[in-house]
Formats: structure tokens, C-alpha cells, sequence
């Protein structure tokens, strides 16, 4: 993706301020951008949604209040008025229910677009995520295909407590079958939902509730109807050549701050955006480390047997002798999520904390 | 409970005198020691007796109940409980309606956060069964617990404190609004999920039963 826009850049095609925009902070790029449009995350999903309900008939969303409520976070919003009742179901209250006829549909050649209020309610359906759609092209030898999206909220929102905060991207990346998607900018928010949505696979789609208001520059081939990004492809949001710091979601927000902190003091940080968490983007992380010899990865779910430590697996694997520093992870405490505000803050990374995790990995080896 | 008393049956036989209209006739004095019991083994071994006695006697009625003011009231209310159990049940649900109101006034200054379920009109519901139970019962509840654990004897501070996050609420500030637990009171908790405390009440009932059975506790506390 990166490299279209790169090369379009260079043929003249796209004004001067989207080369500075792919190349520096999307948050501070929005000074730049003088004549782009900017989207919320929340309006990004609701066209992707949108696009995707109208170029194909067979496409249907499901979910607690997303039809007339307009979605618990707004994601659905217009979407009972546009295309009606019969594609656009509100359910009751039972995600075992609801998902279980969702994977059903899409046995039968359908394909549902599920909606999980948050992905801690997908628990209640985690028997028909994992047994039902994600091992059956495998059981039945390929003659079955889940093409499903289960959509929705995962992570810490603020103050929801223990039963509403967890990270769900390190289960459900295990799962052989299964494609698990994190977007963190509104491009990233269209084009893998559209992706997600045209794949014939099973796609665990994991937003995040507090990016939905955040506003991000947006490109124009990013809002034509046809885009779409790769799945399994990460984005360098930021190139560096001292320390990789590799995240995913929210977190990249911040690992973009932590950078511009750390160039200050002379570190020049590279920013990987994983984009997708299932298929992991080895080779990208791979080769970044490989030039910078550092790596420091940051998630905001639990720390034991999360994706930063598959990450660090891979690159321990893959790229031992060329690492300087032993790896970092960043990861939230290994506590369930308070409750109070000051704990809550506490148990999350912030940004300090991947800055001093860069900075141990640069001076390590001196 | 409601199956084992039937308020028409009673007060079909004993009727009230003109004499005695401004004062409704409890049939039922209920154990003494207990704040408000409305337990079936008194009702059953106490009302016949008192009612043969009352037909019988008709001298004045064996309790005082709690509708005096009501003169214009026609139709018989056999009430169950007297004044003072009146007047207990009557602060709880005032507690829970004035703590309902002033978490809403509080979430909407922004001093709490996250998630607050209210219990605004429900009150009745709490006080009627919460107030039933002794302390060694066990109440689990939802994400709309903040009034359960008051019935409960969770104390009002415990859990003001708990929804502004403070240490000195009753879980540290770590549980929330959602999350209510005491161990003192036997208060098992507000679950997020729908449903969630159902099997988790079923558990706890069948510990009461398997203590009983299996391990010949006594129960009776």
C-alpha cells in the first residue's frame, strides 16, 4: 500500500503534502495536509460497511442495537434506513445465539457482517468463532468456507472495569483459520474492514472504542469504493533507522509520540503499524529490525503469551545475529483492568513507558 | 412465601368492626427477634390459632398494623408487616432511590466514570426480597447492584466510595460500579454479562444444600 502511494507520489500524481504526509506522523501530518479530507474512524467503518452492503447483495450485519439505535458506537449508523430490515438485524441479547446463526449463514453462502458490543461479549461466543468458522474449511477438506467479519470494540475503553477491558487480539491470533485484523488509523479502519469483508474467511476485526472519534487524514484513493488494503501486510508509519518499536491499534498512536520524544533526544525510532495480527507480517518486521537492531513492542493486552512475545519469538528466531539489544515488550499489567482512574492509567502502557523501553534498548549494548 | 398466605383467605374470616375501622388487623405477629422474617413457619403455626381466637374473643385485635392513617381505605389489607418493619423497609427504599439520584447527579458533574447502571423505581424489588434474607444468605446481583448491596447491609460509604474509584470503597476501587462484592454481607457480586450471576446463584445454592447434605454443617445460623 505504502509503496503505491509512494510511487504515485513520485509520478506527480498526488499533491506534494501526501509524500510528507506517508513519510512523517499521521497525527502531526495534519498540519500539513492543507487541501486533504480528514475522517473519524467511526465514519471510515460506517462507509467501508456501507460500500460493501451495496456492492454485494449477499452482505447482512447483525449485531445489539445496530439497527435502530444506529449502532451501540454509531458504526451502523443510516444503515436500517439505506437497506432495510431484512439486512440490517437487530438481535436479542445472545452473542452465543446470534454468532451460531451468523456462521450458519455464511455455511450456506451468505455474508454476515456480526457485530460484538465489545469482543469481552464475544467470549459467549467464542465456541461458534473458533469451533464453528474457524476450523471448518480445514474439517471439511475445504469444501466449506466461513466468509464472516465479527466486528466490534476490543480492549480498554476508560473506567468500564475488568469484565469490559480485555484484549482478545493474542486468543484469537492463535486460532489456525482464523484472519485477525487491527486498524488504527480511518484508512486502515476502510480498507481492512473492506478487505475483511470480501475475504472468504473467517476475519476477526478488532476495533478500538476510544480511536472511534479520532479524527486522520484520509486520502482520495483511500475513499474511492474499490479500496482496499492486504491483509497480512503491516505499514511503516515511520521510518527510523535507531530502534523498531512494532504495535498495533491504539498503541501506535502513542508509539508515534513516544518517537517524536525520542527523536529529541537524538533516537530515531521506526514505527510499524502490524495492520494484521493474524497473518502476522514477519517479513516487514523482520527486515526492520534488521537494519535498526533493536526492537522494542508494545500491546495493550496481558503480557503472557500476548502477540508482543510471539513477535519477539519471531524476531529471536529469525533475526538473532543481527540484534544489538535484548528485545523489549510493552504490554498492559498482568492484573485484571481496575476500576479507578489513577489504576486503570497505571495498568496500560503509556507513552513514558515505551520511551524508556527504547532508550534501555539503545544503550544496552554500549 | 406468597404461595403458603393468601391475604383474601384470612381476612375473609374476620371481618372488621366499625369500631375498629381506623386500625387494620394483623393476624400474624411475626418473631420478635428477627427484622422482618417474613418466614412461612410462623405464619402457618400462628395464623390459624389467632384467627379462631380473634373470631372468637373479638375483644381487640392481637396487632396494630400499619395503615392507621387510611381511614378511607374499604377493602381489608391483611398486612404482613407492623409499623416498625414498615418503617425499615421504607428508609431502605428512600436509601436506595436518594443514592440512585445522587450517582446520577454525580456521573453527570463527570466525578464517576465508566459505566452506571441506576436503580431508580426498582427500589421495591430489593427491599422486598433483599430485606428477607438474614446475613448469612446470599444475594447475587448485576450490573445493576449499587441498590442490592445496600439492602444487603454493604454500607452506603462502602459503596459511594467504590464508584468514585477510592481505596476506601468495598473493593478498593478496583471492581466499579458493576462489581460489588462483600464478603461480610455475602453480597456475591455484580456481573457485567447478562445472565452471568445465574449459574453463579445456582452454585452458591447448591453449596448451601451440599453443606447440609454432604458435610453435615449446620445451617440454621
Amino acid at each position: 500500500m505504502l509503496g503505491i502511494l509512494r510511487q504515485r507520489a513520485i509520478d506527480g500524481g498526488l499533491a506534494a503534502s501526501t509524500l510528507r504526509r506517508t513519510r512523517s506522523a499521521l497525527v502531526s501530518a495534519r498540519s500539513y495536509a492543507a487541501g486533504a479530507k480528514e475522517m473519524t474512524v467511526r465514519d471510515a467503518l460506517n462507509s467501508a460497511i456501507d460500500e460493501e452492503m451495496s456492492a454485494d447483495p449477499k452482505v447482512f450485519v447483525m449485531g445489539e442495537e445496530v439497527g435502530q439505535y444506529q449502532g451501540a458506537y454509531k458504526i451502523t449508523k443510516g444503515l436500517l434506513e439505506k437497506y432495510g430490515p431484512e439486512r440490517v438485524y437487530d438481535t436479542p441479547i445472545t452473542e452465543a445465539g446470534f454468532t451460531g446463526i451468523g456462521v450458519g449463514a455464511a455455511y450456506a453462502g451468505l455474508k454476515p457482517v456480526v457485530e460484538f458490543m465489545t469482543f469481552n461479549f464475544s467470549m459467549q461466543a467464542i465456541d461458534h468463532i473458533i469451533n464453528s468458522a474457524a476450523k471448518s474449511n480445514y474439517m471439511s477438506a475445504g469444501q466449506i468456507n466461513v466468509p464472516i467479519v465479527f466486528r466490534g470494540p476490543n480492549g480498554a475503553a476508560a473506567g468500564v472495569g475488568a469484565q469490559h477491558s480485555q484484549c482478545y487480539a493474542a486468543w484469537y491470533a492463535s486460532v489456525p483459520g482464523l484472519k485477525v485484523l487491527a486498524p488504527y488509523s480511518a484508512e486502515d479502519a476502510r480498507g481492512l474492514l473492506k478487505a475483511a469483508i470480501r475475504d472468504p474467511d473467517p476475519v476477526v476485526f478488532l476495533e478500538n472504542e476510544l480511536l472511534y472519534g479520532e479524527s486522520f487524514p484520509i486520502s482520495e484513493e483511500a475513499l474511492d469504493s474499490s479500496f482496499c488494503l492486504p491483509i497480512g501486510k503491516a505499514k511503516i508509519e515511520r521510518e527510523g533507522k535507531d530502534v523498531t518499536i512494532v504495535t498495533f491499534s491504539k498503541m501506535v498512536g502513542f508509539a508515534l509520540k513516544a518517537a517524536e520524544k525520542l527523536a529529541e533526544e537524538g533516537i530515531s525510532a521506526e514505527v510499524i503499524n502490524l495492520r494484521s495480527i493474524r497473518p502476522l507480517d514477519r517479513a516487514t518486521i523482520n527486515a526492520s529490525v534488521r537494519k535498526t537492531s533493536r526492537l522494542v513492542t508494545v500491546e495493550e493486552g496481558f503480557p503472557q503469551h500476548g502477540v508482543c512475545a510471539e513477535i519477539c519469538a519471531s524476531v529471536v528466531e529469525e533475526s538473532f545475529s543481527y540484534l544489538d539489544a535484548p528485545v523489549e515488550r510493552i504490554a498492559g499489567a498482568d492484573v485484571p483492568m481496575p476500576y479507578a482512574a489513577n489504576l486503570e492509567r497505571l495498568a496500560l502502557p503509556q507513552v513514558e513507558d515505551i520511551v524508556r523501553a527504547a532508550k534501555r534498548a539503545c544503550y544496552r549494548s554500549k | 412465601m406468597a404461595t403458603a398466605f393468601a391475604p383474601t383467605k384470612l381476612t375473609a374470616t374476620l371481618p372488621l368492626h366499625g369500631s375498629q375501622e381506623n386500625r387494620l388487623v394483623l393476624p400474624i405477629r411475626l418473631a420478635p427477634h428477627s427484622s422482618f422474617l417474613g418466614s412461612t413457619r410462623s405464619l402457618t403455626a400462628h395464623s390459624s390459632r389467632r384467627l379462631n381466637h380473634a373470631h372468637a374473643t373479638r375483644r381487640s385485635p392481637p396487632v396494630v398494623g400499619v395503615q392507621e392513617v387510611v381511614k378511607e381505605k374499604k377493602s381489608i389489607n391483611s398486612l404482613l408487616i407492623t409499623k416498625e418493619e414498615g418503617l425499615v423497609l421504607y428508609e431502605d427504599m428512600i436509601l436506595g432511590r436518594s443514592f440512585e439520584d445522587m450517582c446520577a447527579q454525580m456521573y453527570y458533574r463527570g466525578k464517576m466514570f465508566g459505566f452506571v447502571h441506576l436503580y431508580n423505581g426498582q427500589e421495591a424489588v430489593s427491599t422486598g426480597f433483599i430485606k428477607l434474607l438474614t446475613k448469612s444468605d446470599s444475594v447475587v446481583s448485576t450490573y445493576r447492584d449499587h441498590v442490592h448491596a445496600l439492602s444487603k447491609g454493604v454500607s452506603a460509604r462502602a459503596v459511594m466510595s467504590e464508584l468514585f474509584g477510592k481505596v476506601t470503597g468495598c473493593c478498593r476501587g478496583q471492581g466499579g460500579s458493576m462489581h460489588m462484592f462483600s464478603k461480610e454481607h455475602n453480597m456475591l457480586g455484580g456481573f457485567a454479562f447478562i445472565g452471568e450471576g445465574i449459574p453463579v446463584a445456582t452454585g452458591a445454592a447448591f453449596s448451601s444444600k451440599y453443606r447440609r447434605d454432604v458435610l453435615k454443617q449446620d445451617c440454621n445460623m
